[in-house]
């Protein structure tokens, strides 16, 4: 892509070089230009500049999440490329000894480590603990370690001294850190209900096969299993083994060889007995990634594609306006000699000066933004545990300034051919560019090939649920049919009908292809917008005559002249004016629409607790190895009920879709106040508490949320689907009937069962880990929550209240959508200057008309008021359209369609907030159109009237 | 060279020293525009052009000043100043006994509003308003009611013999229609005094002709106006020609 770009770039860059060093005329003439009046040639550069600054911001927040989620592999992974995850130690020492024996090909090291999840505290010492209740315990040999793949810098243990000792452990440094320890200080490890304090002989920096899973201590070899021994409980999962492989290459390019090794490893290891699994961690880290980093580079910059659109007006009006002013310049070059292509490129080689200027400093302002939206997205996804570091790769600056310089160059030079060809006289006249009859055919032909196109991708969104190509089909097949149509009903009614039709689609597509619009992409509203706006805006052009209508009816009288003016002359530039409302209703709609759903789900968070907590007030999540005792916590005074959760990952696999998922098993407890609520059941059971017990003891049953596998299903799962869980042990697979769908699984409970189909999967009883917790009355969840975390610390117990936990998923998606927000903010800034310019422009082009006006009797308030109603009618155009189309298409998805899941059935308006999007912007270009009001009422009538046409 | 760059010190001794004038009818009348001593002075950085050098011009009701003279010596600045358009230095203007640039902008504006119509060389219609919403322009600046406005213009399109191109833009019509436009918006609100620049001068002759007709006619019902012009039989088709040279009343003659 980017050679491509800069292909095209060198071209006219080599022309203008050529002008610059060989053609000294044309350079003197480009240079003047560019210097006579610096303020202009900064508005030109400052209009082109925000274009490429969105551009360029929107790679950096690309390669900052993917860097940043790239950089794990670094400090997380170091060496270890696939990973066999084994069912204990010796299983994992018999693997890696026979893989030493016969290495793998690609690969140049196997490293066996036992880990398990445990509870790390401080010790008491009268101040209070301090514990991470999800941190692990590793026990590996250092020197092993040291010597694992082919560079010890990047295992994270070059620097770390032995193995400890008994009673002795290293701690990672994020672990260290928020514990409060360091070298000499005591920690106790929990697991299975043993502890074990052990001294703290050295901090480890976060890297390579130190750094794994972040939060974590290395013990003896020998430490877990002993623990595990003691606590004599044959359910608890023994410590966990892992064999460690390393492909040849360093952290990043080793992943080169996965594939191939991950295939060897499978067809050597599948059947054997004690394997758990067989990954490629590090390739798919790398993955998600770079689909994560190209997914935010998406968002942003289709976000950010209204800015650079609003930026290339801008700089189209900026262009004009300069060769408008110079056009007797330009006449007088062409009457002393100079060739048309001459001038054209003394406009070229001054607006090359311009783009190269301003592609510099926008990609300087762009990274500038994208650092502030990489600060502001850092406090959002820390709740995900993933910290942003702040970070660009090169080439995408690269490629950032070659588009944005195409973006510059193309507009200039397009402009300035498109100007140096003008019409001479129907440029003084301003008269329409006649239609051109003869070529009628070919419109019509490339209109039935659009239409022909619209149709295609309309079938492609029924078959193949395409969001992109459902929201497209409709509105192109009419567009596209416009050219024959008119020959039918006119030209007015055919853009109309056009418009219309592709305004109520776009709405109504929700509701007519459910399907292939449920859970749209950010990007589908882009588009949506887009279709809205440019059909809403056809529509209104081709009824110029309704506006007209108004306008008589309106600017009657003397107070009406003002109306009359401001409005009729945009709409005599139905072109320039389209594109400024289309400019400002893009970005409007956006944003009141996604305040809109976000007012929706925040409005949500009670109504989910309610449908998700089936009638309890908290939720315990602890450590598989060191579980919460259910006795235990029944008897905390205050804990007035309590559900056991036999949650589990297992392989699932549904039509289209196989992943690893949460199989959670579930008693009588769970239905003490009923259950969670059901979207949909079997209707074969009278009443969902038959149905639940129904599911508690069938094991061919479940209950499953509509988007339990994401987007990755064929279809969402609804009643009577068949899945198929598989397990390692036991029965080994069971096929599953969806008895019912959850209203929603917020808690991620994957696929709920009867807890003994759940133990007769894994063919053992599997230990609760998940408890729902009902507290008595007048105890605040939240704070009851806190406490329990207090006593239940040893457990790795996480309590928190359900609104808690809801409320919190809900405020950081709410963040992200206000730094999405605050993004489309910046491409309403260039409307709004891109509408100041147009007026400034506007006073120029109409001097002699407004000394006449002055003239004949109108005061220059009048001329003033004309200007602000112009800006008035314009922006205000603009915003009414953008937050209408808002609030409808927010109506109609959030209530008859229902596409986010939401559960919501009425609209919620945040009435201050759409207020404040409303009228924000027409203050902002009121106050954009002030000067040039003013500057035009101060037009003394004698001087203009001397301006010759 | 600028024309008026040498000053000549010599008192000019032909204009009226009276507030009357004898008409065309041989009348004593109240003159409508009364200007006395009027000077004007350009200045642009340190140049100085003195463009009216103490005009004194009386225009009586009805009448049909013509106004001639060299290129650059003053003829557009007269207009500008006498009307009101333009800012003077020294001297006195008086329409209806008040002195127009004493007035603030706002009252001069109303003033221009109600008793005055122009006419320029180039049309200078509003280009995205149509013949007859052009034509209107006058009427509301002076607060006509929005009905009558419209059929006023549209009498005035009719006499100006547009009836057929009331709803056509500018850039739709001939350079001798725009004019016609031009005219019908000049007379439509009835001033009692009407200024034109050149009115013909970016016509061929015929349609100059209509033109000048329309005015003549116009003031044959009693409407002032005063026509700078450069055409020698316009010149003379007046009731009186005054001629610009330095920025002074060279001289006056009678021509009807
Ligand atoms: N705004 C201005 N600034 C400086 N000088 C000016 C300005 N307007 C006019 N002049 C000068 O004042 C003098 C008189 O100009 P004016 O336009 O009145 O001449 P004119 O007699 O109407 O000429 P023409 O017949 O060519 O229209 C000229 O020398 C002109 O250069
Ligand atoms: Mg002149």
């Amino acid at each position: 892509m980017t050679p491509v770009i800069l292909g095209v770039v060198a071209i006219p860059l080599l022309v203008a070089a050529h002008d610059m060093i060989r053609r000294p005329v044309l350079r003197r003439q480009a240079v003047r230009n560019v210097v006579r009046r610096p303020s202009e040639s900064l508005i030109m550069i400052g209009g082109a500049l925000l274009g490429t600054a969105i551009i360029t911001a929107s790679f950096i927040i690309g390669d900052t999440f993917d860097g940043s989620i790239r950089d794990i592999a670094r400090t997380n992974l170091g060496p270890i490329d696939e990973v066999v995850v084994t069912d204990d130690r010796s299983t994992a020492q018999q693997i890696a000894a026979d893989l030493a024996a016969d290495p793998i090909e690609g690969t140049d090291g196997v490293l066996v480590a036992v880990g398990a999840d445990v509870t790390i505290s401080t010790v008491d010492s009268g101040q209070g603990v301090r514990a991470e209740p999800s941190a692990a315990a590793f026990e590996l040999d250092f020197d092993s370690a040291r010597s694992f793949g082919q560079d010890p810098t990047i295992t994270g243990f070059s620097e770390l001294g032995g193995t400890p000792g008994p009673g002795q452990a290293t701690v990672s440094r994020p672990l260290a850190t928020t514990l409060g320890v360091t070298t000499g200080d005591s920690l106790v490890v929990h697991a299975y209900g043993i502890t074990r304090t052990v001294e703290v002989i050295a901090v480890a920096n976060r890297l390579g096969v130190a750094g794994r899973t972040t939060d974590n201590v290395h013990l003896i070899p020998g430490t877990l299993d002993a623990m595990w021994q003691e606590a004599g409980n044959a359910d608890l999962p023994m410590p966990t083994g892992f064999v460690y492989i390393s492909n040849e290459g360093g952290v990043f390019d080793s992943v080169d060889n996965s594939e191939a090794v991950l295939s060897a490893l499978s067809a050597r290891l599948a059947m054997s007995p004690g394997v758990d699994s067989i990954n490629d961690w590090k390739a798919d880290l790398l993955r998600d990634a770079e689909a994560e980093g190209t997914e935010l580079t998406t968002i942003f910059s289709s976000i950010g594609s209204f800015a650079v659109l609003s930026g290339i007006l801008l700089v189209v009006n900026i262009v004009v306006m300069l060769t408008d002013e110079r056009r007797s310049q330009l006449g007088i070059m062409r009457a002393l000699g100079v060739r048309r292509s001459q001038v054209v490129r003394i406009m070229g080689l001054e607006g090359t000066f311009y783009a190269i200027a301003s592609t510099a400093a926008g990609v300087s302002l762009g990274i500038g933004v994208g650092w502030i939206v990489g600060y502001f997205s850092n406090t959002v996804v820390q709740n995900d545990g993933l910290s942003l570091s702040f970070q660009f790769e090169t080439s995408s600056l690269v490629t950032a300034g070659a588009i944005g310089l195409l973006v510059t160059l193309a507009t200039v030079w397009l402009s300035s051919i498109r100007l140096a060809r003008m019409n001479v006289i129907s440029a003084i006249r301003d008269l329409p560019s006649p239609q051109g009859v003869g070529r009628s055919w070919l419109r019509d032909l490339a209109g039935l090939g659009a239409a022909a196109l619209g149709a295609f991708l309309l079938y492609l969104g029924v078959t193949e649920d395409s969001a992109m190509a459902a929201m497209t089909g409709v509105p192109i097949l009419a567009v596209g049919l416009i050219p024959t149509a008119r020959r039918l009903v006119g030209w007015k009614a055919a853009t109309s009908l056009a418009g219309l039709g592709a305004v109520i689609w776009g709405i109504a597509v929700f509701t007519v292809l459910p399907d292939a619009m449920r859970n749209p992409e950010i990007n589908i509203f882009v588009l949506q917008g887009v279709v809205l706006v440019t059909g809403s805006v056809m529509a209104l052009t081709a009824n110029e005559a309704l506006w007209r209508r108004i306008i008589d009816l309106s600017g009657r009288g003397r107070a009406g002249v003002p109306i009359r003016l401001g409005m009729t002359y945009p709409l005599a530039r139905p072109g320039r004016t389209g594109l400024l409302v289309a400019m400002y209703s893009l970005v409007l709609f956006t944003i009141s629409f996604m305040a809109i759903i976000t007012a929706v789900f925040d409005e949500q968070g009670p109504a989910i607790v309610d449908q998700t907590s089936a009638g309890f007030d908290i939720i315990v999540d602890s450590n598989r190895t060191n579980p919460v005792d259910e006795t235990e916590l029944n008897s905390i005074d205050g804990v007035s009920a309590t559900a056991a959760l036999n949650r589990i990952w297992l392989d699932v696999v549904a039509p289209g879709s196989d992943q690893t998922l949460p199989v959670t098993g579930i008693d009588e407890s769970f239905l003490t106040f009923g259950g969670p609520e059901l979207q949909s059941m079997d209707p074969r059971y009278v009443d969902a508490d038959d149905l639940w017990r129904a599911v508690i003891s069938d094991s061919s049953k479940v209950v499953v949320g509509e988007f339990t596998f994401g987007d990755d299903a064929d279809e969402v799962l609804s009643v009577g689907d068949e899945l198929t869980i598989f397990s390692d042990v036991g029965a080994g697979r069971q096929r599953v009937t969806v008895a019912a769908v959850l209203q929603n699984d917020w808690m991620y409970n994957g696929v709920l069962t009867g807890a003994a189909s759940v133990d007769a999967l894994v063919d053992g009883s599997v230990i609760p880990t998940r408890f729902y917790v009902s507290t008595a009355a007048g105890l605040d969840p939240g704070d009851f929550a806190a406490r329990l975390n207090g006593e239940l610390l040893s457990n790795g117990a996480e309590a928190r209240s359900f609104l808690a936990e809801v409320s919190e998923e809900l405020d950081g998606s709410s963040a992200f959508i206000r730094i999405l927000q605050a993004y489309l903010g910046i491409g309403l800034l260039i409307g709004v200057a891109g509408l100041g310019i147009v007026l400034v422009r506007a006073v120029r082009e109409r001097r002699r008309e407004i000394g006449m006006l002055r003239a004949i009797g109108f005061t220059s308030t009048t001329i003033r008021r004309a200007f602000l109603v112009e800006a008035l009618f314009i922006a205000g155009q603009g915003a009414i359209l953008g937050v209408g189309l808002g609030i409808v298409t927010g109506w109609q998805v959030v209530t008859q369609a229902d596409a986010f899941d939401t559960g919501a059935s009425s609209l919620v308006i945040p009435k201050l907030l759409m207020a404040g999007i409303l009228f924000g912007p027409i203050v902002a270009s009121l106050m954009a159109a002030a000067l040039p009001a003013k500057r035009a009422a101060e037009i003394a009538p004698a001087v203009a009237l001397r301006v010759t046409g | 060279m600028a024309p008026l760059s040498n000053s000549s010190m010599v008192v000019d001794m032909t204009a009226p020293s009276t507030a009357t004038y004898q008409s065309g009818a041989n009348k004593t009348v109240k003159p409508i525009l009364s200007a006395r001593n009027v000077r004007k002075t350009y200045r642009t950085g340190d140049q100085e052009v003195q463009a009216l050098r103490g005009i004194d011009l009386d225009v009586a009701p009805g009448e049909l000043l013509t106004v001639m003279g060299p290129s650059g010596h003053g003829k557009t600045t007269l207009l500008n100043c006498l009307s009101g358009l333009d800012d003077i230095d020294e001297g006195t203007v008086l329409v209806d006994d008040a002195d127009i640039h004493k007035l603030s902008d706002r009252k001069r504006t109303d003033h221009r509003a109600r008793r005055m119509g122009f006419i320029f060389q180039s049309f200078n219609l509003i280009p995205v308003l149509s013949a007859i919403e052009n034509v209107e322009l006058p009427l509301l600046a002076i607060g006509c009611k929005a009905k009558e406005a419209r059929q006023r213009a549209a009498n005035m399109l009719d006499q100006v013999g547009l009836a057929s191109r009331t709803s056509h833009r500018p850039a739709e019509m001939s350079g001798g229609e725009q004019q016609r436009v031009a005219t019908a918006r000049a007379l439509v609100s009835e001033p009692a005094i009407i200024w034109a620049d050149e009115p013909t001068g970016n016509l061929d002759s015929v349609t100059a002709g209509v033109i000048l007709d329309l005015l003549q006619s116009v003031n044959a019902a009693g409407q002032a106006l005063v026509v700078v012009t450069h055409d020698d039989g316009v010149g003379h088709s007046g009731d009186r020609l005054v001629r610009i040279v330095d920025g002074r009343i060279d001289s006056e003659e009678q021509t009807r």
